[in-house]
């Protein structure tokens, strides 16, 4: 039936369909019978919530009347079209949320940190922020995680994945069509390390995507040290099972809006542009910062056990964490983290960071080298 | 003594001669920005806790087009390698 008629409906009947305790209906809505959000449905239909849904003998045996039957004596129709309505299990009652207020002793029972999306759990929809690896020639021995940071499209309708090369790319050693998994390698639980104990059993059930190309990492040699600005990779998207409907969105909420031009600065080098930015990663979820620095320089080491994959990195955006903050801006785990400004554009990829500030590549030096290394210059960032 | 530095100045500088600037203060290792705080061009440096103190709070760089400009530095001793994440 079309809004505006399941609308007149409730509006009309709905005190009758809720009221009577034989019908069992705890809340009536408009709905839509095929599974999925509403935005874009034009199907809806009458939606019944009830506390179990039961057979004809069990409802005979506790005197309740079927929804078919109640929609049909409240509304005064002979039988109502099977699309016109539909009937879902809400166990519970529902009640006022007011807020919670305890013993003090009950504390240990009811505070803590709020329950909030994982970022490292297996996402039906892939979205911004949520935990990938590049597994090849590291599990089942080893395992390790990174975050997706945001998608890409081309003019081809194709979809890619973007991470650091560290990530994806495993610091330049990848090649093409590896695969990428999400959730992570390190995020599995053990039930499902035994369900897939091989390379190829874990590619099988997790893969999203396959590595398309990386930003070389260019490493001090003796003779040479080269200036890198980006630690970047790019995965091509693969038809699975995963919904690619929430491209545009960050785990914790929110889309993002655009890409933020590059920061400037005045005459006494105050910045200029939004400097409150924001994250999504695997690891420390959502976060807050400001960008305290721009230029930034810095050497990275991508082998502690080693000076050969030593990188000098310019140019690079410095964050420094607010105090709003549990913890640091960013952690183990969150590379490849997209980060945005206060007005959801997206500012920078993060890669590298210590006890005290973060660093991210600029976004645009991003974009630039990402179209530079697959050869599509129609590359770009799904925004929302 | 060169002229200030300015922003762009200070970017290339970076860029550039972020081991010239290790050298001039003698030090091996050392992160380097510009700080956006609003409190002057400058670049901070931090620095191996163990180093001198005295370092300078100047120094002159040359610029790719030959022109000498005076660099402000902010010293500070907690350098702290980044690692990727």
């Amino acid at each position: 039936m079309k809004f505006k008629d399941a609308l007149k409906t409730i509006r009309k009947y709905g005190l009758s369909l809720v009221a009577e305790k034989k019908h069992n209906v705890r809340l009536v809505a408009i709905g839509r019978k095929e599974t999925g959000a509403l935005a874009g449905a034009t199907d809806f239909c009458v939606t019944a919530y009830v506390e179990k849904k039961l057979t004809s003998k069990q409802m005979k045996a506790r005197g309740i009347e079927s929804f078919n039957a109640a929609y049909s004596a409240v509304l005064g129709v002979k039988k109502p079209a099977k699309t016109e309505i539909d009937v879902v299990e809400s166990p519970g009652a529902f009640r006022p949320r007011p807020g919670l207020r305890i013993p003090r002793p009950q504390r240990g029972v009811y505070g803590g940190n709020p329950p909030v999306l994982n970022a490292q759990k297996p996402f039906g929809a892939l979205r911004c922020g949520i935990g990938i690896t590049n597994p090849t020639n590291e599990y089942p021995n080893a395992v390790s995680v990174g975050t997706a940071g945001f998608y890409m499209e081309d003019d081809n309708g194709n979809l890619y994945v973007v991470s650091n090369n560290h990530v994806i790319g495993r610091a330049n050693d990848a090649a093409q069509n590896e695969s990428i998994v999400q959730p992570g390698t390190l995020d599995l639980t053990s039930t499902e390390f035994q369900l897939m104990p091989t390379l190829n059993s874990l590619v099988t059930n997790l893969e999203i995507a396959s590595v398309l190309a990386v930003v070389p990492l260019q490493f001090i040699t003796p003779a040479n040290t080269p200036n890198n600005r980006v630690d970047a990779a790019i995965g091509q998207l693969l038809e699975t099972d995963r919904t690619l409907d929430d491209l545009d969105r960050l785990t914790f909420g929110g889309t993002i809006r655009g890409i933020a031009a590059r920061y400037t600065v005045d005459a006494n080098a105050a910045i200029r542009g939004s400097t409150r930015v924001y994250k999504v990663g695997r690891t420390t979820g959502y976060t807050e910062g400001n960008v305290t620095g721009l230029a930034g320089v810095s050497t990275i080491s991508y082998d502690d056990n080693s000076n050969d994959k030593d990188a000098h990195f310019v140019d690079q955006l410095v964050i420094e964490a607010t105090d709003d903050n549990v913890g640091p801006f960013s952690d183990r785990g969150d590379s490849g983290s997209g980060v945005e400004n206060d007005q959801h554009e997206l500012i920078g990829l993060l890669f590298a960071g210590n006890d005290f500030h973060t660093l991210v590549n600029p976004i645009a030096d991003v974009l630039s080298e990402l179209r530079n290394v697959t050869g599509i210059p129609s590359l770009r960032v799904i925004t929302g | 003594m060169g002229r200030p530095a300015t922003f762009n100045d200070l970017t290339e500088v970076l860029r550039e001669q972020s081991e010239a600037i290790k050298q001039k203060l003698n030090v091996d290792r050392a992160n380097m920005f510009i700080p956006t705080d609003g409190k002057g061009l400058r670049i901070h440096v931090s620095v191996p806790k163990g180093c001198p103190d005295g370092l300078p709070e100047h120094i002159e760089m040359r610029l790719n087009d030959g022109t000498d400009v005076d660099v402000t530095l902010e010293i500070s001793k907690d350098f702290q390698p980044f690692k990727p994440r």
